[in-house]
């Protein structure tokens, strides 16, 4: 068996059953036996931070978190990515599916986990750094040297190119006591708030604020992006069902509001089958 | 931008790619589906949905070519690997394909290679138009990403498909091969300079070049090359015994990180 191709992992650790070598008797996430220790004592925010940090959080970090996830866990039925779930939900397709079709719209470079990926990355590299921010923020694809998958961003990431001034929302999450004393970032965003939208025309986003988040938590870009996502399922998971139970009549049908622009019109009947079909 | 866009795009679909009057007739950029375009293959109705043009037989042809000279039913493959287990999960069909076609859109393999390819193509054939020696601008990209997309291949030091597409498109009256033959020549000058082989991802974006794709199209396009070597994979975990493709010991895995310590 010695050169069969073999999975590493620093993460995680099976001891077998002694009846059953496929079996798991004992898992260890980092270390930390995962049932006979952690089950009853972490909590979840705990454990999906231990495994994305490869450590028990500190409580602060935690705190962050915790704070972090409800503030995303669901932005409700107008939001791009939710409503891809719903559309998936209201056919009746397996909860996989509406998944599926929420992270596919919310990966994206507007509002998406590509655009706090840049974020993350730039947080990284200009920490603080106000000028070095706005030189980036308003040219944020100098650095594309040639094509990629994800298309150039239209807009600064993290700003809201349809807004002049950060929703309510947004001000509260960077009010919130607890965080913005605490966290540096949070506190730099909070006081430059009015600067950044001034000078770039437009409103500040969340995921500017959560992008700040996943600074402090240590977290690399990559590892942000794909924790937002994850975050982010709930609401999806939830609108999906309630589309699935509404029913698709119940359901916006926008297919009178379509205004098509080239129609070549009637170009022939439809094929007279009413011998077979009466 | 600002919020007048989203007022003027409120409660409303203005298009130009198609709509269906629901029991009578269905446009797709601007032609009767049912009447017009009844007797397209479903590979140029999907060509000419991403371009908006048809593509000539021996086009076509090319392009079909292309995809069945991927579709590889090894289940050792990644994408074809998550169909596999997607079977042998007992999950359904369209789930299985959605998560392998997604994962094709990779870095070292698919999207990636063959979107950055394209590019790379058009600009080289831009530069040597231009009058630049093909070696110069070659030696540049290196220089400034390290890797052309398309040359050298993980797994393996040479690509099987390679001498098939070539003797294709050689056997096959192909109207335009400026990119193709651009792509031979940066093959020859890695293989002299580097020791690497070319892969097909270099010949498919080139060939798309010629036929008249630009990066984003080609990347559309390209989206599902790979799904014919699926179903079988799929296909056949499923009517193997449940959960048993592949199935890991629990010595089976390394474990590299921290000892056992308390919660």
């Amino acid at each position: 068996m010695d050169n069969v191709p073999k999975f590493k992992t620093a993460i995680w650790r099976d001891e077998a059953s002694p009846d059953n070598e496929f079996l798991a008797q004992k898992s260890y996430c980092h270390g930390y036996d995962v049932y006979g220790e952690m089950l009853g004592q972490a909590s979840f925010s705990e454990y999906i931070l231990t495994l994305f940090l490869g450590h028990k959080p500190e409580p602060d970090q935690l705190y962050l978190f915790d704070c972090m996830a409800v503030a995303i866990a669901n932005s409700g039925p107008r939001d791009l990515a939710i409503r891809a779930a719903m559309n998936s939900g209201v056919g009746g397709a397996p909860a996989a599916a509406n998944l599926m079709s929420f992270l596919a719209v919310a990966s994206g470079n507007y509002q998406g986990s590509h655009e706090l990926q840049q974020l993350v990355s730039w947080f990284v590299r200009f920490d603080l750094d106000y000028d070095k921010w706005i030189i980036a923020l308003n040219a944020p694809n100098t650095e594309r040297s040639r094509e990629d998958i994800w298309e150039k961003f239209e807009h600064p990431p993290g700003f809201l190119p349809h807004a002049q001034q950060a929703s309510q929302n947004t001000h509260d999450f960077l009010a919130l006591r607890g965080l913005w004393n605490k966290y540096p970032a949070i506190s730099w965003l909070k006081q430059n708030l009015e600067n950044f939208e001034n000078t770039l025309g437009m409103a500040l986003g969340m995921n500017f604020v959560v992008a700040a988040c996943f600074y402090h938590l240590g977290f690399s870009p990559d590892k942000a992006e794909l924790c937002s996502l994850m975050l982010r399922l709930p609401g999806a998971a939830v609108h999906s069902l309630e589309a699935k139970q509404q029913g698709w009549k119940q359901f916006p049908f926008f297919g009178q509001q379509i205004e098509l622009r080239n129609d070549p019109g009637e170009v022939g009947p439809l094929p007279d089958v009413s011998e077979i079909l009466p | 931008m600002s919020i007048a866009d989203l007022f003027s795009h409120e409660n409303k679909i203005v298009t130009e790619m198609g709509r269906s009057y629901l029991s009578q007739r269905v446009v797709y950029r601007g032609k009767d589906l049912h009447h017009d375009l009844k007797n397209l293959s479903w590979l140029e109705l999907f060509a000419y949905g991403i371009t908006g043009r048809q593509f000539s037989e021996s086009e076509v042809k090319l392009l079909n070519f292309i995809w069945v000279s991927t579709s590889y039913p090894d289940k050792s493959i990644w994408p074809n690997h998550i169909t596999a287990l997607a079977g042998t999960a007992r999950t359904t069909p369209p789930l299985a394909l959605a998560a392998g076609i997604a994962s094709c859109e990779a870095a070292i393999f698919g999207g990636k290679p063959f979107k950055v390819a394209i590019d790379f193509f058009k600009r080289a054939n831009s530069y040597v138009s231009d009058g630049g020696e093909l070696a110069d601008f070659v030696d540049a990209e290196l220089k400034q990403h390290k890797v052309i997309f398309g040359y050298g291949r993980p797994l393996a030091s040479t690509d099987e498909r390679v001498p098939h597409l070539i003797k294709f498109v050689k056997e096959n009256s192909i109207n335009s091969l400026e990119h193709f033959n651009l792509a031979i020549k940066v093959a020859i000058l890695l293989k002299a300079k580097k020791h690497i082989n070319m892969n097909v991802a270099a010949l498919y974006a080139a060939l798309g070049a010629d036929l008249g794709f630009d990066a984003e199209s080609f990347h559309m396009y390209m989206t599902l090359c790979f799904v014919a070597g699926m179903p079988p994979c799929y296909i056949e975990a499923k009517q193997d015994v449940e959960g048993a493709f592949l199935p890991v010991r629990c010595d089976r895995v390394e474990y590299t990180g921290e000892s056992q310590r308390p919660w």
